[in-house]
């Protein structure tokens, strides 16, 4: 919260906080600006990195991500055609619209992938909507101008600059209602870990944890999507790592752990946007997938070396 | 431990008919399952031993014939109730990744704790005894993926009798075992059934520890049965020559009272 045009001091920091102290320049970017945008960041990257876990074990795939669920690309077409077609909604309506597309993706993908048996179906058709999407989303912007391309374009991007407590408070209701939801599969995932045969011998209805689990996923990256536009990698990213880092499986430690650390990722390179090529930003969403691409490709690398197969 | 006839069935098959892509595999299959008793399911290989396994533990749904158990049809009954009372270990369980002993037998509390409440006092009970009884309990620390093949069927299997249901269910516990985890394997089967009466149906490929250890034996051929009842009457010369396709001598295990097979030679058909 310190960092930034204008720096302030831990001291003044503290002022403003618990004192209402600074001065009027600091307490508005401060509170209204650098905070609101930390706490977005917390709870997207939280939602972000449980959805990682929820598909990366429900669908025992360890390259799901949300990206597949169609729920990005279809917020991306909602956003094209609202900004390009200039469909006469306002500013603050926008978020609602992309939910929407968000929902309408993600359940396009569950409905097609329903009733078949393998993860890898849901991920094929989640790939294959995804592309549809965007080239649909390209095919937009070339219809548009280029006054509403470049628009688009910062929300294509995924983004954290310019929220405030509004947007905390959109997301709010999401988190409160998914974050306990996801928490709350850790048991199922860790039977759903022996496999889908052994699973049901255990009394685990697999197609329908499949489902509840995709649900709150989608839920849960249009919310995000709408609020902060398409971050990528902090899913994929977050479970990995704390998976490589503990050494640990066990859904009732991951989950919690990846949300921790989603968060903290989120935040992280937000502040880096923000303050990397002062007084440019950098979208946070360009930040997580330049460096999350890398980072996955590492833990990869050196998972297939260190084990013979999975 | 012979049940007199005029008792109902515990499960039941009716009927079966079950196709893989068109391909019939239990072909009007039925079969009783008195309670109390150890079953083993013989056959060759591909003759339908673990399709019918799972379809009596609703891992498969026919496409024709009903499953009873209790005189109720399991289609109809949720996962989790189907799971408090039978438990089946699959022929080759997927090895999750990092997951130790006492993790893997902790899953088979899963049916009963559902999956938002605490493990209860009953539950580590039930824990404690299968790993005690599995003889799993110096290991129950250690990751699965490193233990041998014959501990690792061991936690496999306490985490089926951890599920304490009255109807256990193994598909091949036996394979890839030596010869005396084999045996303490099959002991442990009888042990339970003796001492807990559960009912137990488990897949074999060796005929003589089935006689030994089975009260009675199923013959699956091309998804039918073809042979069915006490040792002394399934394993015989004709059955192996007939089924197995091998020329043998059946004499009587001095020990055990029960049948035992010496093979000789493979049969060879004619034209
Ligand atoms: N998923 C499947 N799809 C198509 N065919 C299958 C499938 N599973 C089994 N089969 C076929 O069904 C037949 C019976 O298989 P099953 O596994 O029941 O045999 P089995 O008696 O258990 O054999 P084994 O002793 O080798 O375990 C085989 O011919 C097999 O090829
Ligand atoms: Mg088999």
């Amino acid at each position: 919260m310190k960092h930034g045009y204008p720096e302030i001091s831990w001291s003044s920091l503290q002022q403003l906080l618990f004192f209402n102290g600074g001065t009027e320049l600091e307490r508005v970017s401060v509170l209204e600006i650098r905070f609101p945008r930390i706490v977005l960041g917390c709870m997207a990257g939280a939602m972000l990195g449980l959805c990682g876990v929820l598909l990366q074990d429900g669908l025992r795939n360890s390259l799901a991500g949300p990206e597949l669920l169609g729920v990005s690309s279809g917020a991306s077409f909602m956003m094209a055609l609202v900004t390009v077609l200039h469909v006469p909604v306002s500013y603050g309506m926008q978020p609602w619209f992309a939910l929407l597309g968000g929902l309408i993706g993600g359940a396009v993908v569950i409905l097609a992938a329903g009733g078949r048996n393998g993860g890898i179906h849901i991920i094929l058709i989640g790939a294959a909507v995804t592309a549809i999407m965007n080239g649909l989303v390209v095919w937009v912007i070339t219809m548009g101008s280029s006054n509403s391309a470049s628009l688009l374009f910062t929300f294509l991007m995924g983004n954290l600059a310019n929220r405030n407590w509004t947007h905390v408070g959109h997301l709010l209701p999401w988190a409160l209602v998914t974050i306990p939801l996801s928490l709350s599969f850790a048991r199922s995932l860790n039977v759903l870990r022996l496999g889908s045969e052994t699973a049901e011998g255990l009394g685990l209805h697999f197609m329908r944890v499949r489902i509840y689990l995709l649900i709150v996923c989608c839920a849960m990256t249009a919310a995000v999507v709408s609020q902060c536009g398409p971050i990528g990698y902090i899913a994929l990213i977050a479970p990995h790592l704390i998976r490589s880092l503990s050494q640990q499986y066990d859904a009732k430690f991951v989950l919690p752990f990846s949300a921790m650390l989603g968060a903290v990722l989120l935040t992280t390179a937000d502040i880096l946007a923000r303050t990397m090529f002062m007084p440019r930003e950098v979208p946070v969403g360009l930040w997580t997938t330049l460096i999350g691409g890398p980072v996955i490709i590492a833990l990869f690398l050196r998972k297939l070396g260190g084990r013979p197969s999975e | 431990m012979k049940e007199d006839q005029s008792q109902k069935p515990l499960l039941e098959a009716q009927n079966i008919e079950l196709r893989y892509n068109d391909k019939p595999i239990l072909k009007e299959l039925s079969m009783d399952i008195l309670s109390g008793g150890v079953t083993a399911l013989l056959g060759t290989n591909g003759s339908g031993k673990s399709t019918l396994l799972k379809t009596m533990a609703r891992l498969l749904m026919p496409q024709k014939g009903c499953v009873y158990l209790d005189g109720h049809a399991i289609a109809k009954e949720s996962p989790r109730s189907l799971a408090r009372k039978m438990a089946i270990l699959p022929q080759s369980p997927e090895v999750p990744m990092a997951i130790t002993v006492r993790e893997l037998v902790e899953q088979g509390r899963y049916p009963h704790v559902g999956p938002l409440r605490m493990l209860k006092k009953q539950d580590h009970a039930a824990i404690e005894e299968a790993l005690e009884v599995t003889g799993m309990q110096a290991f129950e620390q250690r990751p699965l993926d490193s233990l041998s093949g014959g501990e690792r069927q061991r936690a496999w299997i306490a985490m089926a009798i951890a599920q304490s249901t009255p109807v256990l269910m193994l598909d091949e516990p036996t394979t890839f075992l030596d010869v005396r985890h084999q045996l303490e394997i099959l002991e442990l089967v009888r042990r339970l059934n003796q001492e807990r009466g559960t009912t137990i149906i488990v897949v074999l490929h060796d005929l003589n520890q089935a006689a030994r250890y089975a009260d009675r034996m199923v013959v699956l051929k091309d998804g039918r049965i073809v042979r069915d009842g006490t040792p002394d009457r399934v394993l015989t010369e004709a059955v192996l020559q007939e089924v197995f396709g091998i020329h043998a001598t059946v004499l009587k295990d001095p020990v055990a009272g029960t049948p035992i097979f010496l093979p000789h030679s493979v049969v060879h058909r004619e034209g």
